[in-house]
C-alpha cells in the first residue's frame, strides 16, 4: 500500500503558496546571501544597493508597463473602462469630501488662530491671508490631501490587489489574457491622479474660507481685507502648482500601492505586509515629491 | 493528427517536490483528455501550459507555440484561444457571475458590452446558472462557483480547454452533463481530475494518470 502524505488532503489552495511570489508580468531578481567574510558589513551594503537597483528595475518596469497597459485598451473595453475610472474617482473624491472637509475646517482654523497670535504680537494683523496662502495653498493642503487619500484609498488598493493576488485572480486574468495593469492598476492612477488634483482644490477652498470666518470671529482683519490680501498672495501659477502637485501625488499614491499589493506575496499574511509597504514608499514619495516642488518653485 | 500540447522531458523552473520525474505526454488535437492526479502536479502543469511557468528543462509546446517564450502581447493573444480553469479558480470577488464572464470576452476584444453579455448568459444558460447570473461569487455554493468557472472557460468556444479539476464539487450527474458539454464547446479539451470519476472517465478519449512513478496512458485509451 502506498504511504498517504498528509499534505495531499489539503485544499488545492494551499498550492498558491508554493507559486512563484513575482507575478509573471515582471522581471524576476534573486537576493544574494551575504557573505560571511570579515568585509561582511561592505558586502552586506553592496547586497543592499544591487537590491534597491533592482527594486527600483521593477518598479521602473511595472509603470512602464501600467502605461503600455493604458495605451493599448481593446476598443470593446471602453465602457468597461470608464465605468472602472468613475467607480475609483467615486470613491476617492467623492466619498473623501466629508472627512477632508472636516480637517480643512479645522486646519484652516489652526492656522489662522495660530498666525493671528504671533501677528498681532508683532502687529503685522494684513498678513493673515499671506500666511494661509504660503502654508496651506502651497504646502499644507497637498501634503495632508494626499496623506487622507493614502490612508483612505491607498490602502484599499493595496490590501484589493493583495488580496486578489492571494486568491489567484491575477494568476486567472494573465491566463484569460487579460492584463491586470491595464484591468486593475490604470483606472486606479489615472483615477487617483485626477481625485487628488480635485481635492487639493477642495481642500485649499474649504481651509482659505474657514481661515476667513476663523479671522473675522477673532476680529483680526475684516473679510473685505482678508480677502485683498488673499488677492495679493495667490496668482494664477498657485493653481496649477495644487493642481499638478495634486495630480502627481494621486498617481504616484495608486502606482506604488498597486505595485506593492501586486508584488506583496501569494499568502494571506502578506496582504497586511503589502498594505504597510504601500503606505510607506507612498509617504516617501509624497514628501520628496513636496520637497522637490517648492525647492524648484521657490528658490 | 496535430499536437495539441505536447510536454518533453519537462521540469518545472521552480523546484517542486512533487514533479519527481520529468514529464513526457502529449494531447492530439480533437481529443478530450483526463489526466487523474494531485493538485500539486495538476497546478504547475497547467500554468506550463498557459505560460505562467516556464520550464526549467525540456520542451513545452502548446498548439504549436512554446508558452512561456511569447512577449507579453504575444502571450496575451495565445492565451485568448484558451479556455482555462486554474486552481485556486480566480473567479473576481466584486463582479457578479455573469460580469466574470463578460470581463474577458470585452478585454479580449472579442465582443462589445452587449454581445459579450448575450454570449455570458447563453453560456450562463448552458451551465444552468441563469438565477445566479447577479450573484458575486463569495455569495453562491461551491458547485455553483465551479460551474461559473466552466462557462466563464466556454463562453468564447477556446480552441484548447484547460480545466483543472473542475467537478469536484459538482454533482456527478451535473459533472456528466457538464463534460460533455465542454467537450461540444471546445475542440480539445484536457481535464485534470483529483480523484476517479467514472462519468468522466466513460467520455474521455484517453485516460492518463500521473503520480510519483511517472505519467502513464491508461491500457485501452487511443
Amino acid at each position: 500500500m502506498q504511504p498517504t502524505r498528509p499534505d495531499e488532503f489539503l485544499p488545492p489552495y494551499r498550492h498558491s503558496e508554493q507559486l512563484r511570489s513575482t507575478p509573471v508580468f515582471l522581471p524576476r531578481f534573486e537576493p544574494e546571501e551575504p557573505q560571511r567574510t570579515p568585509l561582511r558589513l561592505i558586502s552586506a551594503l553592496g547586497s543592499a544597493t544591487r537590491q534597491f537597483g533592482a527594486d527600483a528595475l521593477i518598479l521602473t518596469h511595472f509603470i512602464g508597463a501600467v502605461l503600455r497597459g493604458g495605451l493599448t485598451y481593446p476598443g470593446t473595453a471602453r465602457t468597461h473602462w470608464a465605468r472602472n475610472l468613475l467607480t475609483q474617482v467615486r470613491f476617492t473624491a467623492v466619498q473623501a469630501l466629508p472627512f477632508l472637509g472636516t480637517i480643512a475646517v479645522l486646519i484652516g482654523v489652526t492656522v489662522i488662530v495660530q498666525a493671528n497670535a504671533q501677528a498681532v504680537r508683532f502687529g503685522v494683523s494684513d498678513v493673515l491671508g499671506r500666511i494661509l496662502t504660503s502654508v496651506v495653498v502651497r504646502e499644507l493642503g497637498p501634503l495632508l490631501t494626499a496623506i487622507v487619500v493614502l490612508g483612505r484609498s491607498g490602502t484599499a488598493i493595496a490590501a484589493e490587489l493583495a488580496t486578489s493576488t492571494v486568491l489567484g485572480e491575477t494568476d486567472a486574468m494573465e491566463a484569460m489574457g487579460i492584463d491586470p495593469l491595464q484591468y486593475l492598476v490604470f483606472p486606479r492612477v489615472l483615477g487617483g491622479a485626477i481625485s487628488v488634483a480635485l481635492l487639493v482644490v477642495f481642500f485649499n477652498a474649504i481651509t482659505l474660507g474657514s481661515g476667513a470666518l476663523a479671522a473675522w470671529a477673532l476680529r483680526a482683519v475684516s473679510i473685505g481685507e482678508y480677502m485683498g490680501s488673499l488677492r495679493l498672495a495667490l496668482s494664477p501659477g498657485d493653481l496649477v502648482l495644487m493642481v499638478g502637485k495634486g495630480a502627481i501625488f494621486g498617481a504616484g499614491i495608486a502606482t506604488l500601492c498597486a505595485y506593492a499589493g501586486l508584488m506583496g506575496g501569494r499568502t494571506p499574511p502578506d496582504i497586511p505586509r503589502s498594505v504597510t509597504h504601500g503606505v510607506v514608499l507612498s509617504l516617501l514619495f509624497v514628501f520628496a515629491v513636496s520637497a522637490l516642488f517648492t525647492v524648484l518653485a521657490y528658490t | 493528427m496535430s499536437t495539441a500540447i505536447q510536454f518533453d522531458a519537462v521540469v518545472p523552473e521552480e523546484f517542486d517536490p512533487d514533479w519527481t520525474k520529468p514529464l513526457t505526454m502529449e494531447v492530439p488535437e480533437g481529443s478530450f483528455q483526463v489526466i487523474r492526479t494531485t493538485p500539486l502536479r495538476s497546478a504547475p502543469f497547467m500554468r506550463l501550459c498557459v505560460g505562467l511557468f516556464s520550464a526549467g528543462a525540456g520542451r513545452v509546446q502548446v498548439l504549436g507555440e512554446d508558452p512561456a517564450s511569447l512577449d507579453r502581447s504575444g502571450a496575451q493573444r495565445f492565451r485568448r484561444s484558451l479556455g482555462v480553469a486554474l486552481l485556486p479558480d480566480g473567479l473576481i470577488s466584486n463582479l457578479s457571475i455573469r460580469m466574470n464572464i463578460v470581463l474577458p470576452l470585452v478585454y479580449n476584444g472579442k465582443a462589445n458590452v452587449s454581445e459579450a453579455t448575450e454570449l455570458a448568459d447563453a453560456a450562463l444558460g448552458e451551465c444552468g446558472l441563469q438565477q445566479w447570473a447577479n450573484n458575486r461569487p463569495s455569495s453562491v455554493p461551491p458547485d455553483v462557483r465551479q460551474q461559473a468557472v466552466i462557462a466563464r472557460a466556454i463562453a468564447h468556444r477556446p480552441r484548447l480547454l484547460l480545466l483543472d479539476d473542475p467537478f469536484s464539487s459538482v454533482k456527478s450527474r451535473d459533472a456528466a452533463t457538464l463534460a460533455a458539454l465542454c467537450r461540444t464547446s471546445a475542440r480539445t479539451v484536457v481535464i485534470a481530475t483529483h480523484r476517479r470519476s467514472d462519468a468522466l472517465y466513460q467520455l474521455a478519449d484517453r485516460t492518463a494518470f500521473w503520480d510519483e512513478r511517472g505519467y502513464r496512458d491508461e491500457v485501452g485509451s487511443s
